[in-house]
């Protein structure tokens, strides 16, 4: 039903839209003088990121689809190519974007490859552009088995996921607050979204959602923007640099410093890869748990007090 | 996309996308201008380790904070503020412009101070004291 398979890369004939939009909410903050921030030296590195996100794509596409197509073998099932079951594959993967976004926050192993996308402290479209150079490393891959064993065709599951990533290309932008009551409930929207790029302590971990914000909503990870709480974006420690090589990769630095640090047992070089980011063998550093409990503390304090 | 298609626009979109945000400036570089300023900024970022005083250089783009965990460094970078705890390997030497901190932090790995001759010193004794 499937044989010959195959869709447009959207991701890639979306980049003329990518630039448009950026030109617009470019001239949109300079003209009204609201809705966010730019920076040259910090949309040059966003850029650069993307490209080579794009062309390290564009290289290793042989790895995903080899991969994808060996499983493909195997499925239990062929679905074929109907409207309706596009459809519920966008949905699904969506879902499966959902845990592979949750597992980039809560592994270490993961985080080093997405953290690079959380980097920037600025919110705009750019920021959407800074992708990771090194997500072939994390073998998240791994995720899409149970939709293809299902039987929805690797051609079909890449080009969902591009779609996806189409969607939300939009979404990193502080131009639109926020949209319709009947929207911001089921959708991912600029509002959920600058709360998941959120370092505010009450803002970590959240909002993992990809196109529907109904996932996190039914797994526990949503959190509103609260227009008490301003959001501050980037990383609880933010970068020094914007040089693009020590962005893509100084988290896999950090990680295999700490796993290979002499004296700990190997119990601990395991969790410094798999542990949540923060996690360390003596206690010296915050996991965003542990953020979350101390700021927590901090706001009971002065009521106890 | 064909290739032949994909890469010039790749290229042009980061030069003109760049050179617009070059040329609108929509964002000024962040400057401290008063010491209370950069210490709720240090203070928002480091709970921890909150500020005991704070010094801030003539130009505001760097402010030493002295905390109960040892001295850090506050500084504008771009339009956004980053800071770190100064660690006990990190090596600080005087220029000709101010001081230079080698922090050998894979993510911050210099941060370079402006500063005139009489704060340079007065910069140094301060670290000194505090590390």
């Amino acid at each position: 039903m499937t044989a010959n398979l195959s869709y447009p890369d959207v991701v890639n004939w979306a980049v003329p839209g990518f630039i448009l939009l950026i030109i617009a909410e470019l001239l949109w903050i300079r003209l009204t003088g609201r809705g966010g921030r730019y920076e040259v030296r910090d949309a040059l590195t966003s850029l650069l990121l993307g490209a080579g996100n794009v062309a390290i794509g564009i290289a290793l596409a042989f790895v995903v689809w080899g991969f994808f197509i060996w499983l493909w073998q195997f499925r239990l099932f062929d679905l074929g190519r109907s409207v309706w079951v596009v459809v519920l594959a966008f949905v699904l993967d969506d879902l499966r974007y959902y845990w592979v976004h949750r597992l980039g926050h809560r592994v270490r192993w993961v985080w080093a490859s997405h953290v690079n996308h959380h980097s920037s402290q600025h919110y705009n479209l750019t920021t959407a552009l800074r992708q990771t150079w090194t997500g072939h490393l994390t073998m998240m891959m791994a995720l899409s088995a149970p939709m293809i064993l299902l039987g929805f065709h690797p051609a079909m599951i890449l080009f969902v996921g591009g779609v996806n990533l189409i969607y939300q290309f939009w979404i990193h932008t502080e131009a639109i607050s926020r949209l319709p009551a009947w929207f911001e409930a089921v959708m991912n929207t600029p509002s959920h979204h600058r709360v998941h790029h959120g370092r505010n302590a009450m803002y970590l971990d959240a909002n993992y959602a990809g196109v529907f914000i109904i996932w996190d909503k039914l797994f526990g990870t949503f959190v509103p923007e609260s227009d008490d709480e301003k959001v501050e974006y980037g990383l609880v420690d933010n970068l020094g640099t914007f040089n693009p090589l020590r962005v893509a990769f100084h988290e896999w630095l950090g990680l295999l410093r700490d796993v290979f640090k002499p004296g700990i047992n190997l119990r601990s070089r395991l969790m410094y890869a798999f542990a949540p980011p923060g996690w360390s063998h003596d206690g010296s550093r915050n996991t965003s748990d542990q953020i979350k409990a101390k700021h927590m503390a901090r706001q009971r304090e002065p009521a106890e007090g | 996309m064909p290739l032949e298609i994909l890469l010039p626009l790749v290229i042009a979109g980061i030069v003109g996308g760049v050179g617009l945000v070059w040329l609108l400036q929509p964002t000024p570089p962040l400057v401290f201008t008063a010491r209370d300023q950069a210490a709720e900024i240090w203070n928002r970022r480091n709970p921890d380790a909150p500020a005991r005083s704070v010094h801030l250089n003539p130009a505001g783009s760097h402010a030493l904070v002295e905390t109960a965990t040892g001295p850090g460094i506050l500084w504008s970078f771009g339009a956004d503020p980053v800071n770190r705890l100064l660690t006990p390997d990190c090596d600080i030497r005087e220029t000709n412009g101010g001081l230079r901190i080698t922090t050998h932090d894979f993510t911050a790995p210099r941060i370079d101070i402006p500063l005139d001759s009489t704060e340079r010193r007065h910069w140094l004794d301060l670290l000194k004291v505090n590390r």
